[in-house]
C-alpha cells in the first residue's frame, strides 16, 4: 500500500485508439518521464499534474487494453497491476477513456474495472463528433447503469477538460464506492473466487475470480498460492477459457441495451473517407507500391531536411571551439576542453535533427492510423519468415532505433514470433548508423543525381537499408527454423479510421526520443570521447616525445612546409600513444579486410554506440571541433598506406566497412534491451518463457 | 437465449451441423451478413473484444495484398484478420 502523504496515483486506461494517450499528454504536458517501476518489467510513462486547488497527482499512462482477459504481454502488465493492490502502480482512481463512437466495445473493460472496486471516472471522448451532428446524449441512462461519474470531453478540441480536473478532485476525496457488481458470478465461479479470496487475501470477490483465471502467470502470487488456486480450479470444474467467454458475453448482453439508449446511430464522415482512402492504401497492387514510396520519402527527407540544421550545429560548435581556444590559456587543458569535451558534445547534438525527423515521420504514420494497414498488408509475407504482421511496426521503427522497436514487439502475442522479431530488428539500419554511412558512402559513390530528383548517394543509402532488410529476413527465416514455434498466432487487428494527427502527441514523442537520445547516448559518447582524447594524448613513458622528435627531424630533412610538418608530427604522436598501441595490437585481425589500426579503434569504440565511429575518426585524425563529415572525408581520403603508397580508403575498403556496419553486432544499449525483454543473455530457444 | 458461442468438439455443434454452415471466410467481396455463432477457441475472447459479437453486421471488403488475410467492415470501424480466424465465425445471410 502507498504511504500517507504520497501523491495520489491516477491511472489513464482505455482500449487502444480511444484517445487515452492524448488525454495523458494533455494532463501532463512535457513533464513526463518514462520510469522503470520496480516489480513491473516495463517502462511506463508517468507525469504529474496540479489540480486547481494545488493538489498534485501522479498520472500514469497504461498501455491500451481490451479486457481483463488479455492476449498481449502489454495488456498482461496492466492486468497484473490491477490484480495486485500492493503494487506501487495500483491506482487510487482510474480515468477510463472511451471513444463515444465505439461506445459498445469500449464499455467492456469499463464494466470489468468497475467490478474490481477501484474508483473510476468514465470519460466519453470525441464528443464533438456527436455534437457536430446536433445529437444530444442521454447520459443519465449510462450513469444509472454504471453508478459512476460519466463525463463528456473532446481531447482533440480541448472541450470540457476543466470539468474533468474538478471531478478528479472530488473523486479523490470521496470514499471508495461499494457497488453491486454488474456481472453476477455463477456457482462454480463463486466457489473458486471465494476460496481464492480468503487464501490470497484479495479485497474483492471479482478480483479473486480474475486472479483465478490468470494464476499461472501472475508474478505476485507465491508458488504455494498458485498451487492452491490450481487445486480449486481442478476440483470445481472451473473451465478457464469457457468462463472468460461466458463473462464477456454476459457483460455485452447487459450493457448493449443501455448503450443503444444513449444516442442514435452516428453518421461518421471519417468512415466514408477511410473507406475511400483504404481502397487505395490497402489495394492489392497499389497498396504495397504506395508503402515503398512512403518509405522512400521518409529516408530521403532525413537527408534533405536534416542537412541544413546539421551544418548549422557543426559551424556553431566550430565557432565555439575557436573562441574557447582564444579565451583559455594554451595547453593541455584547452586541448581537453575543445578536442575532448566539445568534440564529444558536437558528436551528440549533430544527430538530433536526423533523429527528430525520423521519429516525427514515424509517429505521423502511427497517429494517422496507417501503421495498422501496414500490419494488415504484410502479415502473410512476414509469417513466412516466422514473424507476424505486427513485426512490421518493429521493423520500421528499427529504422530509427532498435530499442523502441524491440519494446514495440510487446503487442505480438505469439512468443516465438516475438522472439524472432526481437532478434532480427537490430539488423535494420538504425539512425545512428546514418553518419557512418554518410562518411563512407562518399568513398564508394560519386556525387550527383538521377534526373535531378534522386541523389546517387541517397540511392546508395537506400541500397544499404535494403541490404539490412534482406539480412533481417534471412536471419528471421533461419531462427524461426531453430526456435520452437508453438502457441496461438493470430492477426486480428483493429484498423482505426484515418484521422489528422494530434500535434501534441507527435511533439511529445519527438521530444521524448530526442531528450532520451541526448541523455543516454550522450553520456556514453562524451565519456568515450574523453577517454579517447586521453588515450590519444598520452603514451607509455617518453614515447610520444621521442616519436615527435623523430618525425620532426625527418620532416625537416625532407624540406617540408610548416603545415606538413605539424601533420606528420600529429600522426606520429597518435601512433605512439596508448590508443595507437592498442590499434596496432588489434590490426592483424582486421588487416585482411583492408582495415588499418585506426579503423580498428573506431570499430571497437563504436560498440558503445554506432555513431561513435565518426567521432573516433575525427579524434584520431586530430580534427578537433570542426569535425564535419566533409573535412573528415578529405582527411581520410588523403590517408596513404605506408606499405604501398595507395590510399587506405579505396572504394573496396569503404564498401567492406559499410557491409560490416550493416550486419555487425549492434550497440550495447540494444544488447541490454534485448536481454531485458527476453530475460536472458543467451538465445532462449524455447520461446514459451518469454 | 440461443447459445452464441459453441465448442466445435461438443455434441451440440455436431448435432446442429454447424460445421457445414457458412463462415465469414466464405463471404464474397462486398457481401454483408450477420454473425450468428462463434466457435470457441483460444482467441474467442479477442474476437468478442474487437466487437465481433453475435448479431453484429459484417462486410467482406477486400483481400490482403499478399493474401492470407481479409479486411472486414463493421458498424463504424474495420478489422483485419486471417482466413483461419474468419473461419471460426459463422454467419447468417442478410
Amino acid at each position: 500500500m502507498k504511504n500517507e502523504g504520497q501523491m495520489p496515483l491516477v491511472a489513464v486506461m482505455g482500449n487502444p485508439n480511444s484517445g487515452k494517450s492524448s488525454l495523458f499528454n494533455v494532463l501532463t504536458g512535457l513533464r513526463q518521464e518514462v520510469s522503470n517501476f520496480p516489480g513491473v518489467t516495463v517502462d511506463i510513462k508517468s507525469g504529474t499534474c496540479t489540480l486547481d486547488d494545488g493538489t498534485r497527482i501522479q498520472v500514469v499512462d497504461f498501455p491500451g487494453t481490451y479486457s481483463l482477459y488479455p492476449n498481449s504481454s502489454d495488456e498482461k502488465i496492466v492486468v497484473s497491476v490491477l490484480l495486485n493492490p500492493s503494487s506501487n502502480l495500483f491506482p487510487d482512481l482510474i480515468l477510463y477513456v472511451a471513444d463515444v463512437t465505439q461506445l459498445e466495445r469500449h464499455m467492456l473493460l469499463a464494466s470489468q474495472l468497475r467490478d474490481l472496486g477501484i474508483p473510476l471516472i468514465f470519460v466519453l471522448n470525441m464528443i464533438d463528433l456527436l455534437e457536430d451532428q446536433g445529437q444530444s446524449l442521454r447520459l443519465d441512462e449510462l450513469r444509472k447503469y454504471l453508478e459512476l461519474p460519466v463525463l463528456k470531453v473532446s481531447v482533440r478540441n480541448r472541450l470540457h477538460l476543466d470539468t474533468l480536473t474538478g471531478e478528479i478532485k472530488t473523486q479523490l476525496q470521496n470514499l471508495k464506492p461499494d457497488l453491486t457488481p454488474l456481472y453476477t458470478l455463477n456457482d462454480t465461479e463463486k466457489f473458486v473466487a471465494s476460496r481464492v479470496q480468503r487464501k490470497c487475501d484479495i479485497p474483492n470477490l471479482y478480483m479473486a475470480k480474475v486472479t483465478a483465471h490468470h494464476s499461472t502467470w501472475l508474478a505476485h502470487l507465491s508458488p504455494e498460492e498458485k498451487h492452491f488456486v490450481e487445486e480449486q480450479i481442478e476440483r470445481s470444474g472451473f473451465h478457464n477459457l469457457h468462463l472468460q467467454v461466458k463473462e464477456t458475453m454476459g457483460r455485452f448482453d447487459a450493457f448493449t441495451p443501455v448503450v443503444k439508449s444513449v444516442f442514435q446511430k452516428i453518421r461518421r464522415q471519417e468512415q466514408s473517407f477511410t473507406e475511400r482512402m483504404d481502397s487505395w492504401m490497402t489495394h492489392r497492387f497499389i497498396g504495397p507500391v504506395l508503402f515503398f514510396l512512403i518509405m522512400l520519402f521518409v529516408f530521403q527527407s532525413i537527408f534533405t531536411w536534416a542537412e541544413y540544421p546539421m551544418e548549422m550545429i557543426e559551424s556553431l560548435f566550430a565557432y565555439a571551439g575557436e573562441k574557447l581556444f582564444m579565451i583559455l590559456p594554451k595547453g593541455l587543458f584547452a586541448d581537453l576542453i575543445v578536442n575532448g569535451l566539445l568534440a564529444g558534445l558536437a558528436g551528440v547534438v549533430v544527430f538530433v535533427p536526423q533523429i527528430a525527423i525520423l521519429f516525427f515521420l514515424i509517429s505521423l504514420l502511427e497517429e494517422s492510423g496507417y501503421m495498422s494497414r501496414v500490419v494488415f498488408m504484410f502479415d502473410n509475407v512476414l509469417r513466412r519468415f516466422g514473424m507476424n504482421g505486427r513485426s512490421m511496426v518493429a521493423l520500421i521503427s528499427s529504422g530509427a532505433c532498435a530499442i523502441p522497436a524491440i519494446m514495440s514487439t510487446r503487442t505480438i502475442t505469439h512468443p516465438g514470433e516475438r522472439l524472432v522479431t526481437i532478434l532480427v530488428s537490430p539488423l535494420i539500419s538504425c539512425s545512428a548508423r546514418l553518419p557512418v554511412y554518410a562518411v563512407l558512402v562518399g568513398f564508394v559513390v560519386p556525387e550527383g543525381s538521377w534526373i535531378g530528383i534522386f541523389d546517387y548517394r541517397g540511392i546508395a543509402m537506400m541500397v544499404l537499408y535494403l541490404l539490412g532488410i534482406t539480412g533481417a529476413l534471412a536471419a528471421a527465416w533461419v531462427s524461426s527454423k531453430l526456435i520452437k514455434m508453438e502457441g496461438a498466432s493470430f492477426l486480428m487487428i483493429e484498423l482505426p479510421n484515418y484521422q489528422a494527427p494530434i500535434w501534441k502527441n507527435v511533439i511529445v514523442v519527438v521530444w521524448e526520443k530526442v531528450t532520451s537520445f541526448i541523455v543516454n547516448a550522450g553520456k556514453i559518447i562524451i565519456v568515450i570521447s574523453l577517454a579517447l582524447w586521453f588515450l590519444a594524448s598520452f603514451g607509455p613513458a617518453n614515447d610520444l616525445q621521442e616519436a615527435e622528435h623523430i618525425a620532426r627531424s625527418i620532416s625537416v630533412e625532407k624540406n617540408m612546409t610548416e603545415d606538413e610538418i605539424s601533420h606528420q608530427v600529429a600522426s606520429a604522436r597518435i601512433e605512439a600513444s596508448y590508443i595507437g598501441r592498442m590499434g596496432k595490437w588489434f590490426e592483424p585481425a582486421i588487416a585482411p579486410l583492408g582495415f588499418d589500426w585506426k579503423i580498428g579503434i573506431a570499430i571497437l569504440t563504436s560498440f558503445a554506440a554506432r555513431e561513435v565511429f565518426v567521432g573516433t575518426m575525427s579524434t584520431i585524425y586530430s580534427l578537433g571541433s570542426d569535425s564535419d563529415e566533409k573535412t573528415l572525408r578529405q582527411k581520410m581520403a588523403a590517408e596513404l598506406n605506408p606499405d604501398n603508397g595507395q590510399p587506405v580508403y579505396q572504394a573496396n575498403t569503404a564498401a567492406s566497412l559499410l557491409v560490416f556496419y550493416v550486419f555487425a553486432m549492434q550497440c550495447m544499449s540494444t544488447l541490454a534491451v534485448t536481454r531485458k525483454e527476453t530475460g536472458s543473455c543467451r538465445v532462449p530457444w524455447r520461446a514459451d518463457r518469454l | 437465449m440461443p447459445q452464441s458461442v459453441v465448442n466445435l468438439q461438443s455434441k451440440f455443434s455436431l448435432n446442429n451441423k454447424l460445421v457445414n454452415r457458412r463462415t465469414l471466410a466464405d463471404l464474397n467481396m462486398g457481401e454483408s451478413a450477420y454473425i450468428s455463432v462463434l466457435a470457441e477457441n483460444l482467441y474467442t475472447c479477442k474476437l468478442l473484444n474487437l466487437g465481433l459479437l453475435p448479431r453484429a453486421r459484417v462486410t467482406m471488403v477486400r483481400v490482403a495484398p499478399f493474401g492470407g488475410a481479409c479486411y472486414i467492415g463493421l458498424d463504424g470501424y474495420q478489422i483485419a484478420m486471417r482466413w483461419e480466424e474468419a473461419r471460426t465465425i459463422f454467419i447468417e445471410e442478410v
